[in-house]
């Protein structure tokens, strides 16, 4: 089994980044700048870290030079924002990831690395879902409960696409 | 052409690595929580071995086996050989086709494929091993997922 798998996987991912980032945009502002152990870690700070990230693995895969990192305010706006342009890359890496498994040399933290294909991939959804985890931490230790991560997984990802 | 391979392999190294970064750690560590009402961490780390064997029923009916809570080191050393285990049966259906399972759960027959077992082993388990970080981070300790990604999975396999 091959892309079933794969574009279930990366589906799932922009669904749950989507519910995610639009949950945080109906919270009240002050959320969005909260903390748990580091200080520079906010909750919408990570959710920028998310977006970020993926026009950079996208450039990867594509062979391209990484564009400028967008930053998205810390408002219900900006996040609102940081949604639909999440969806935007999502829509993007759907349309790549069908391809073979090819060998990709990129500069990574200013080192020339060779890395597949597959292994830029499965770091992007590996990455969005370790902080999504963390936000709904940071968000809880706050005593804000609005994302529940079991609500997120993939059966219910399936249930609200049937 | 890219499948999931990686990232099921990915998981079932960086599930070792993980779960050896409990083996040594006192046994007040697996009863933190982020907040009150919260699974501690000890819970969590037995879950990711539950879901695994739920994945294992799912996909070829193997019967549970009754796991032991894990609150404290040596206990979390013994799950490295079961969550091998258990990871191996995921790599499994990998390469096969993406059948329609139906299972017999405690509420009747559900149903689902072979793809979205596998995708949710692969988003449960980094999405939990994201909130066991968290909260180790919440409460003074250091544990850094960094050296658990991806990259760092290849960069190992490549070295051996």
């Amino acid at each position: 089994m091959s892309n079933s798998a794969l574009v279930t996987l990366f589906k799932h991912m922009s669904w749950a980044n989507h519910s995610v980032f639009t949950a945080l945009s109906e919270l009240p502002e002050e959320a969005l700048t909260l903390t748990a152990w580091d200080p520079e870690w906010k909750v919408g700070g990570i959710a920028n870290h998310i977006v970020m990230a993926q026009p950079r693995l996208l450039a990867r895969l594509k062979k391209e030079e990484a564009p400028a990192d967008t930053d998205f305010p810390l408002t219900s706006q900006g996040m609102k924002d940081l949604a639909a342009h999440s969806l935007k890359n999502d829509a993007a890496f759907l349309a790549w990831i069908d391809q073979p498994e090819e060998m990709l040399t990129f500069n990574r933290f200013g080192n020339t690395v060779s890395f597949l294909n597959t292994t830029v991939v499965a770091q992007i959804v590996h990455h969005a879902t370790e902080h999504r985890a963390q936000i709904a931490d940071i968000l809880e230790v706050n005593k804000i409960s609005t994302i529940r991560l079991d609500s997120l997984d993939l059966w219910s990802y399936e249930r609200a696409h049937r | 052409m890219i499948s999931l391979e990686t990232s099921l392999k990915h998981l079932a190294w960086s599930n070792q690595k993980f779960f050896t970064l409990f083996t040594d750690q006192p046994d007040e560590i697996f009863g933190l929580k982020a907040a009150d009402g919260e699974w501690p961490i000890g819970q969590l780390l037995t879950h990711l071995a539950g879901s695994g064997e739920w994945y294992r029923y799912c996909l070829n009916g193997a019967t549970w086996t009754d796991l032991k809570p894990i609150v404290n080191g040596s206990v979390a050393k013994e799950y490295l050989a079961i969550m091998a285990e258990l990871d191996a049966v995921l790599l499994e259906n990998v390469a096969g086709p993406d059948k329609d399972l139906e299972i017999e759960g405690e509420n009747g027959i559900i149903h689902a494929t072979t793809s979205l077992i596998l995708s949710q082993a692969v988003m449960h388990a980094a999405e939990h091993k994201g909130q066991i970080g968290a909260i180790m981070k919440q409460h003074g300790h250091h544990i850094d997922l960094d050296p658990l990604d991806v990259w760092s999975f290849i960069h190992e396999s490549k070295q051996k």
